[in-house]
C-alpha cells in the first residue's frame, strides 16, 4: 500500500501540491487525472522518490520512499525517459538489471518482439511510441509491485495501446501489480482503471472508485412538444444541461431511477437514458470547480 | 552483490571504451614527449619529460568530472536515475569513485609507460623517486578531482558547470596577485617579501599543486639538472619545497571539496536541473570577484572600466539567461560603475 500523508511541494518558489493525502490500495489500478499543470507529474515524481517532498511523507508498505528497500518495489516510467545517443534496448536492460536483479530477460525479449523492437538498435532512432514500448517491456520484465506511469498512452498507436493495456492488465491479474497511471486520455483510463484521483488546486480534489463515481451521475436526452428553458429543471440536481429548442440533454447527480422519475414528472414526449463515461464525469467535475472546459480555462 | 558494487561495476564497464581511448591517446602523447625529451639528452640535456604526466593528470581531473556527472544536469535523466533504488549518497560515491578510477587507470598506464621507457633508455635518472612522485601525484590528482567534482556540481546545467570550473581555475590567483601588487606591495617591499609572495599567489591556480610537485620531482629525478646554470627548475623547485605547507592547505581544500560534492549531490533537488545556477560558488561570487579584481588591477582608465563593466553585464546575462536582473546583481554592477563615475567627476 502506498500512503501519501500531508505532502506539500513547491517548484521554483511556486506551490505545486499542498497537503496531498491519498492512499493507494494494493492490486488497484489508479488513474491520476487533472488539467494540464495540475501537478500529476510532480505527484508521480514524489511517489517515485525523484523529488523529495518539502513537507509530509510518502510511505510504501510502511517504509519511507526515501529508503532503498521501499523503492525496490517501485518502477517509474516518466513521460520522457532517460537515454543517451548510444543507448540501446540491450544497454537499458543492463542498466535496469543493476537495480532490479530480478528482471526477467525472457519476459523482456518476449515483449520486445511482440512490440516489434530490436534491442540492439540505438533508441535515438526510435519514435516516442517505440521508446515507450521499450520502457514498458522493461517495466514488465522487472515486474515491480508498484508501477507508476506518466502520460502512459502518449505516442502509442492504437495497436500498441491495446497490447500495452493487455500487458498491464495481465500483470495486475497475475502478479497483483498496483498501477498508478496519469493520462489525458480518460477513455483509455476508464478501460482499465478501477479507481481515480483528481488533482486540482494543488491537492487531491476527489478520489475513489471510477464506476461508483460514474454511477453517481446519470445522463438523459429529452424531447418536449414545445421549446423549453433550463428553468424547467430548477429544483433538480443538475450538473449540466444543454438545450436546443425542444431537445434537452441533461446530466443529473443522483440515482438513475429517482432521476428518471423526477424527469418524467416534467412530461417530456421522449425520455432516453444515455451512457455516462469517465471523461464526461471528469468534465463535469472540473466544470463544477469553476473551469470552462469547453471554452478554455476559467 | 549489493546495489552499490553492482552500480560501480556497471559504471566502470560502461566507461571502458572511453577509458581505453583516453589511455591510448595519453600513452601515445607521453611516449612522444618522453622520447623527445630524453632524445635531447645527448645534446647535454637530461629531461625526463614527466611534466607531460602532470598535464595528463590535470586534463583528466578536469574532464572526467564533467563526463561522469553531466547526466545529472538534465531533468529528464533524473526522472530515471533518481527513482532507482539506491541512496543518493551511494550514487554520489559510485560516480566519484568511478571517475577517479578512470583517471587513475589513464594516468597509471601513461606513467608506467614513461617509467619503463626511462628505465630502458638511460641511468641518468633517479628512478627510485619516480614511484614516490607517482603516489604523491595520485593524491594531488585526487585533490584536483574533488575540487572539479565540487565546482562542476555547482552548475545546474553542463554549460554553467564548465564555466565555473574554468573561472575557478584562476580566480584565487588573480585575487592574490592583485592584492599583492595593488594593496600589499609597500608592506611586502618593506619586509623583503615581494618576490616570495609571487610564488604564494601562484598556488591559487587549481593546477598549481600538480605543477609544483612535478617541478620538485623533476629537480630530484633528473640527475644533472643542477649543473645547468640556465635551467631555472632548480630555483623553482627550491621555492616550492619551501612552500610545501601549501600542499597541506590544498589537501584540506580537497577534503572540503569532496564533502561539498557529496552534500550538493544529495541535497540538490532534481527540480534544480536545468534551472538557473544560483550557488554561492557560481556566478554569484565569480562575477563580482573577477569584476572588482580587474577594476582594482586595470581600472584606472575609463575605457578599462567600461570594458570590465560590460564584461560583468555579459556575465549577469549569462547567469540570468536574459535581462531579468535581480537587485543583488544591480547592486554588484552598481558598485563596479562607482569608480567610473568617480573617475569622470574627479
Amino acid at each position: 500500500m502506498i500512503e501519501i500523508r500531508g505532502v506539500t511541494h513547491s517548484l521554483g518558489g511556486k506551490r505545486i501540491l499542498d497537503d496531498v493525502n491519498l492512499t493507494l490500495r494494493e492490486g488497484s489500478v489508479m488513474g491520476l487525472v487533472g488539467i494540464n499543470g495540475a501537478g500529476k507529474t510532480t505527484l508521480l515524481r514524489l511517489i517515485s522518490g525523484v523529488y523529495k517532498a518539502d513537507k509530509g511523507e510518502i510511505l510504501c508498505d510502511g517504509e519511507s520512499i526515501s529508503c532503498e528497500s521501499a523503492r525496490r518495489n517501485l518502477f517509474f516510467l516518466p513521460d520522457d525517459p532517460y537515454f543517451t545517443v548510444h543507448t540501446t534496448g540491450k544497454s537499458l536492460y543492463e542498466l535496469y538489471r543493476v537495480f532490479y536483479p530480478q528482471i526477467n530477460k525472457a519476459i523482456f525479449d518476449e515483449h520486445m518482439s511482440s512490440f516489434g523492437l530490436d534491442a540492439s538498435k540505438p533508441i535515438r532512432n526510435f519514435s516516442k511510441g517505440m521508446r515507450r514500448q521499450l520502457f514498458v517491456a522493461l517495466a514488465l520484465a522487472v515486474n515491480p509491485k508498484y508501477l507508476l506511469l506518466d502520460e502512459a498512452f502518449d505516442g502509442l498507436d492504437p495497436l500498441a495501446r491495446l497490447s500495452f493495456k493487455k500487458a498491464i492488465n495481465q500483470a495486475v491479474e497475475e502478479n497483483g501489480m498496483t498501477v498508478v497511471i496519469s493520462s489525458h486520455s480518460l477513455r483509455e483510463l476508464e478501460d482499465f482503471c478501477d479507481c481515480y484521483a483528481l488533482i486540482d488546486k494543488m491537492t487531491v480534489a476527489s478520489s475513489g472508485d471510477i464506476s461508483e463515481r460514474v454511477n453517481r451521475f446519470c445522463k438523459f436526452q429529452l424531447a418536449f412538444l414545445e421549446p423549453v428553458g433550463e428553468s424547467l429543471f430548477a429544483g433538480l440536481p443538475v450538473v449540466s444541461s444543454e438545450s436546443t429548442g425542444r431537445f434537452v440533454r441533461v446530466v443529473l447527480e443522483g440515482r438513475e431511477d429517482e432521476m428518471r422519475a423526477a424527469l418524467e414528472r416534467l412530461e417530456p414526449a421522449v425520455i432516453e437514458q444515455m451512457p455516462m463515461d469517465f471523461e464526461e464525469m471528469f468534465i463535469h467535475e472540473v466544470e463544477g470547480r469553476g473551469y470552462d472546459v469547453r471554452g478554455g480555462r476559467a | 552483490m549489493k546495489v552499490f558494487s553492482r552500480y560501480l561495476i556497471y559504471r566502470l564497464e560502461n566507461s571502458t571504451l572511453r577509458t581505453v581511448i583516453f589511455t591510448i591517446l595519453s600513452v601515445a602523447i607521453t611516449q612522444m614527449v618522453v622520447s623527445e625529451s630524453t632524445g635531447r639528452m645527448y645534446a647535454e640535456n637530461n629531461e625526463t619529460g614527466i611534466y607531460i604526466l602532470a598535464i595528463i593528470l590535470g586534463l583528466f581531473c578536469t574532464l572526467i568530472p564533467i563526463l561522469e556527472t553531466a547526466a545529472f544536469k538534465n531533468r529528464r535523466n533524473l526522472d530515471t536515475l533518481y527513482f532507482f533504488p539506491i541512496k543518493r549518497e551511494k550514487m554520489a560515491l559510485v560516480h566519484f569513485l568511478s571517475g577517479y578510477i578512470q583517471i587513475a587507470i589513464i594516468y597509471s598506464v601513461s606513467f608506467f609507460s614513461a617509467y619503463w621507457y626511462l628505465a630502458a633508455q638511460t641511468n641518468y635518472f633517479r628512478l627510485e623517486y619516480m614511484m614516490l612522485y607517482y603516489l604523491l601525484s595520485l593524491l594531488v590528482g585526487l585533490v584536483m578531482y574533488s575540487v572539479f567534482m565540487f565546482l562542476f556540481g555547482q552548475g545546474n546545467t553542463v554549460a554553467d558547470g564548465v564555466i565555473f570550473c574554468v573561472l575557478w581555475m584562476f580566480v584565487i590567483y588573480l585575487i592574490a596577485y592583485v592584492v599583492r601588487t595593488e594593496i600589499l606591495r609597500p608592506y611586502l617591499q618593506e619586509h623583503n617579501m615581494l618576490e616570495n609572495s609571487v610564488g604564494i599567489a601562484e598556488w591559487g591556480i587549481i593546477y598549481a599543486p600538480i605543477n609544483n610537485l612535478t617541478v620538485i620531482f623533476q629537480d630530484v629525478i633528473e640527475v644533472n639538472r643542477e649543473a645547468h646554470a640556465y635551467d631555472y627548475t632548480n630555483v623553482y623547485a627550491q621555492r616550492y619545497l619551501s612552500q610545501a605547507y601549501m600542499f597541506f592547505i590544498w589537501g584540506v581544500v580537497g577534503v572540503a571539496a569532496a564533502i561539498g560534492y557529496f552534500v550538493t549531490f544529495v541535497k540538490k533537488g532534481a527540480q534544480k536541473a536545468g534551472e538557473i545556477s544560483d550557488s554561492w560558488f557560481g556566478y554569484k561570487l565569480l562575477i563580482p570577484a573577477y569584476g572588482y579584481t580587474l577594476i582594482l588591477y586595470n581600472g584606472s582608465t575609463d575605457i578599462g572600466l567600461v570594458l570590465i563593466i560590460a564584461m560583468m553585464v555579459i556575465g549577469y546575462i549569462i547567469y540570468r539567461r536574459g535581462f531579468k536582473f535581480k537587485v543583488s546583481d544591480l547592486i554588484a554592477m552598481g558598485c563596479a560603475v562607482l569608480p567610473l563615475i568617480l573617475n569622470i567627476i574627479f
